[in-house]
């Protein structure tokens, strides 16, 4: 690599780019995990990947990813050119997975400032044999793999007419030019047009690799015989940076009919008879020491140059018979690929977060001035003021919109993973378990897609590991479906479902009750039959349960349950638990499709505002003071309609002076969570707005049933209520 | 300053050319892959290509073929990897008039490119 070629700026593309490869070889791999083999399109994906990031990791010189990426092209070259019978899929499966996770690994480690310092040899010994064992398999095979049926010969039957000039010609490459061998036939190659006869050695410079390491040690030799001069032959045949030195002689055409052997003598001795004997020794002497030809000795096998051969073509005949298996083949159809033909560019996730916040701010100081207090005064006209103040409302929500959208990302790549972590899990465990995606094209906030990976992947784990039984026990419960993990995501109101459901032996009640008491989690008042089943679920999610005795190296020891509903409430979300014993479980994980914006209701009590997601809210509804009854504990009922629901006053929950209490003067706000239904009971309401949602800042004590706060378009700020916290007081 | 268009499905590829041949203040067009590059190239008639061989679509040797259809006087570079060499002759005997081999080295690609441009 010359000294001024920098590879500054180049990581970031070079991670981007091969990241991007990778991920999509490892879809279409997991796409085909099940198939008898890789189609003819997936094969050539695969040897196009890895091809590209052998070329640019060798650029970026990482040694090992040029190695391993270079040998897995290698197996795929041997699968594309001699379509061997018999190929292990699934080792074959493996074995791109595992290239394909050590680059990703090396690449972690490029991505953190650190070096590509991983070494691929077991790996590629790995790959190695398993070229090997392809090729065994397939011997009659073998011959094609790269190489040629027959050398290209280059014979033009001698023509020689008064005007042929002949000439001895030999080349030397620059110690470290790649194929040097492919140098030497572009030369030959374009002194075809001029030759009438021509001649190198070494002769097969196509199908044998190994010639340009011999031309690179002893040169290249060319005798030609052609009706042009020197000059000529000099503008073809440069010195450059390949060619270090070209050395050409005219001689003459009895030194030509010599063949290569021409090379052995000066082509002084003959012409030069005037010369003394001690002249022409210094001159061969000085010849055999500054180039090789002097010294040059033909090898048992490169005999057949010989002029007598040539007789076999007709005159001005030019031969070419050069036959590459690869070039027969078809390679990428024209055909329509699955490929995303929509350009992207990539944006700094840091922007995209602060282009966000902009757009709340945005959102905020609209509503500062759509309700300013100056507009406020008796006896103004605003139509136009209103005209004008709709249009922006129009464009900002727009502008949002598009915001919002811009960071929606597909289900898609984490799904994939998931993918990923079955196949895995379950050939380690012996289990043939297939994995369903439904709706994975369902698109999330960035940030939460950031947030749900972990608790997603661990609840696949346990579906794997823990839910779908062994083989065995299926057989023995005469369960005739294969083990199926499904993965599925919808949004609905607002928010996204994901599902990931297992036909597996399901919960079991009565371990996990025991498991509950054993750990005191239960109260010790209730009995075991007054808990429902779902109350029994959950208890799952308690900090340090664990029903399963053995310690697996893939779930863990239950501490992730707990993990997993922290993880989903830090978001917003909760984790719904579901199962029939014998045919299956369902973890339904509910998450809101965004954080950033939100529609919310806002209401007041005493001077505070309070503001809760529009999806929560059921029913506003005036009440008569007789609906409302109080238990003897002092817990507060509303009669609607029949139906009891617990009453919280939000001013006395906060201690908020000035509110107020008669419940015929305020509101009842009828919210839902989790399915349960409860009052609120507030001052007024003001509106409905969309909300930008600001965490609470850090030095502000953590308040029960807050998930933040938002400031008006009067500047106030107003507090959102998490109507999930607010129900469990 | 010759006007250079650089063939190549792999944007970091690209941009390593680019870079190398940027500095000897070359106009650098990119494509990245021969339909594209056939497209640009009547557009803007390049005085040199540099034409990566494995490409999805349409790959290197395919689009050589129809760029000395469109002009026979195109001067194409081939990019190639090791254990491309079959490739690498088929191209030279459909008119490319050199190759360079990856990972490229600075000196030998302006090399390559001022003996096209010659």
């Amino acid at each position: 690599m010359a000294e001024d070629f920098s590879v500054e700026g180049m990581l970031d593309m070079y991670l981007f780019e091969n990241r991007q490869l990778l991920e999509k070889l490892q879809e279409t791999v997991l796409d085909q995990k099940d198939a008898d083999c890789f189609d003819e399109d997936a094969i050539n994906e695969i040897f196009r990947t890895m091809h590209t990031i052998k070329g640019s990791s060798g650029i970026m010189m990482f040694d090992e990813i040029t190695e391993v990426s270079h040998k897995l092209e290698d197996i795929f070259y041997f699968i594309r050119e001699s379509h061997p019978e018999n190929v292990p899929h699934v080792e074959l499966v493996e074995h791109v997975l595992e290239v394909a996770d050590f680059i990703n690994s090396e690449m972690d480690k490029l991505e953190e400032g650190g070096t590509a310092d991983g070494s691929a040899k077991e790996i590629v010994a790995n790959l190695n044999t398993f070229l090997a064992s392809l090729k065994g398999e397939n011997k009659e095979e073998i011959i094609k793999e790269n190489v040629h049926q027959a050398p290209t010969q280059f014979y033009i039957a001698p023509m020689a007419t008064a005007s042929s000039h002949f000439f001895r010609i030999f080349i030397r490459y620059a110690p470290d030019t790649i194929m040097a061998n492919v140098h030497a036939y572009k030369i030959v190659f374009a002194l075809k047009d001029l030759a009438e006869d021509l001649l190198h050695y070494p002769e097969d410079i196509i199908s044998d690799e190994s010639s340009g390491d011999y031309i690179l040690e002893n040169g290249f030799k060319i005798l030609l015989q052609a009706q042009c001069d020197m000059e000529k032959l000099q503008e073809i045949i440069q010195e450059g940076y390949e060619i270090t030195k070209v050395e050409m002689e005219e001689i003459t055409p009895q030194i030509f009919q010599m063949g290569l052997d021409a090379f052995g003598i000066s082509a002084d001795s003959i012409i030069d008879l005037d010369s003394s004997v001690e002249d022409i020794t210094k001159k061969e002497k000085d010849q055999a020491g500054a180039i090789a030809p002097g010294m040059f000795v033909l090898p048992p096998q490169g005999q057949e140059a010989k002029p007598a051969e040539k007789k076999e073509f007709a005159p001005g005949d030019f031969v070419i018979e050069s036959k590459g298996p690869g070039k027969s083949k078809k390679l990428a159809k024209d055909k329509a690929t699955k490929q995303d033909k929509t350009s992207y560019i990539s944006v700094d996730v840091k922007k995209m977060d602060q282009l966000m916040d902009l757009i709340g701010e945005l959102v905020i100081s609209q509503s500062v001035v759509l309700q300013n207090q100056d507009l406020k005064i008796p006896g103004l006209r605003l139509d136009n003021f209103n005209k004008a103040a709709g249009q922006m409302v129009k464009i900002s929500t727009d502008l949002q919109n598009v915001i919002m959208s811009m960071r929606m990302v597909p289900l898609t790549n984490t799904f994939q993973k998931m993918n990923r972590i079955v196949f895995d899990v379950s050939r380690k465990l012996g289990k043939d378990i297939e994995f369903q995606m439904i709706g994975d094209a369902t698109e999330v906030d960035k940030n939460i897609i950031e947030h749900i990976s972990d608790p997603l992947m661990h609840l696949v784990r346990n579906a794997v590991d823990h839910g779908i039984e062994t083989t065995e026990e299926r057989e023995a419960k005469g369960k005739k479906q294969k083990g199926k993990v499904t993965l599925s995501a919808r949004t609905e109101s607002g928010k996204v479902w994901i599902g990931v459901t297992d036909n597996g032996k399901g919960l079991d009640r009565k371990k996990i009750l025991e498991k509950a008491r054993e750990h005191e989690l239960l109260d010790p008042t209730r009995l075991d039959s007054s808990y429902s089943d779902k109350e029994v679920y959950q208890l799952i999610t308690l900090p340090g349960f664990s029903t399963n005795e053995q310690v697996t190296e893939y779930s863990g020891r239950g501490v992730g349950m707990d993990v997993v509903v922290s993880n989903l409430q830090a978001i917003g979300g909760t984790l719904e638990i579901d199962s029939t014993p014998g045919e299956g479980s369902q973890m339904l994980l509910k998450i809101p499709l965004t954080l950033a914006i939100i529609d919310g209701i806002v209401m007041q009590v005493g001077s505070n505002t309070f503001v809760i997601e529009t999806g929560a809210v059921k029913e506003f509804i005036n009440i008569r003071e007789d609906s409302v009854i109080q238990k003897p504990n002092k817990e507060e009922f509303v009669m609607i309609r029949g139906e009891g629901y617990p009453l919280l006053r939000l001013g006395d929950w906060y201690g908020i002076a000035d509110c107020e209490t008669d419940v015929q003067k305020g509101m009842i706000v009828m919210v839902e969570a989790d399915k349960e239904c409860f009052c609120l009971f507030v001052d007024k309401l003001i509106g409905k707005q969309e909300i930008v949602v600001k965490p609470i800042p850090d030095y502000i004590k953590k308040v029960q049933g807050l998930t933040g706060c938002t400031q008006l378009g009067d500047g106030r700020i107003a507090l959102i209520l998490d109507m999930a916290a607010l129900l469990e007081e | 300053m010759a006007k250079i268009l650089v063939v190549d499905d792999a944007a970091f590829l690209r941009m390593s050319l680019k870079k190398i041949l940027a500095a000897e203040d070359h106009m650098i067009y990119e494509a990245s892959n021969g339909v594209e590059a056939i497209t640009l190239y009547q557009e803007i008639r390049p005085d040199v290509v540099t034409m990566d061989i494995t490409m999805p679509d349409m790959d290197g040797l395919e689009a050589l073929k129809r760029l000395k259809q469109i002009d026979p006087g195109a001067k194409v570079i081939m990019c190639s990897a090791m254990g491309q060499q079959d490739k690498v002759v088929t191209a030279i005997q459909n008119g490319a008039i050199d190759f360079i081999a990856k990972p490229f080295q600075g000196d030998r690609v302006i090399a390559a490119v001022q003996r096209a441009l010659r």
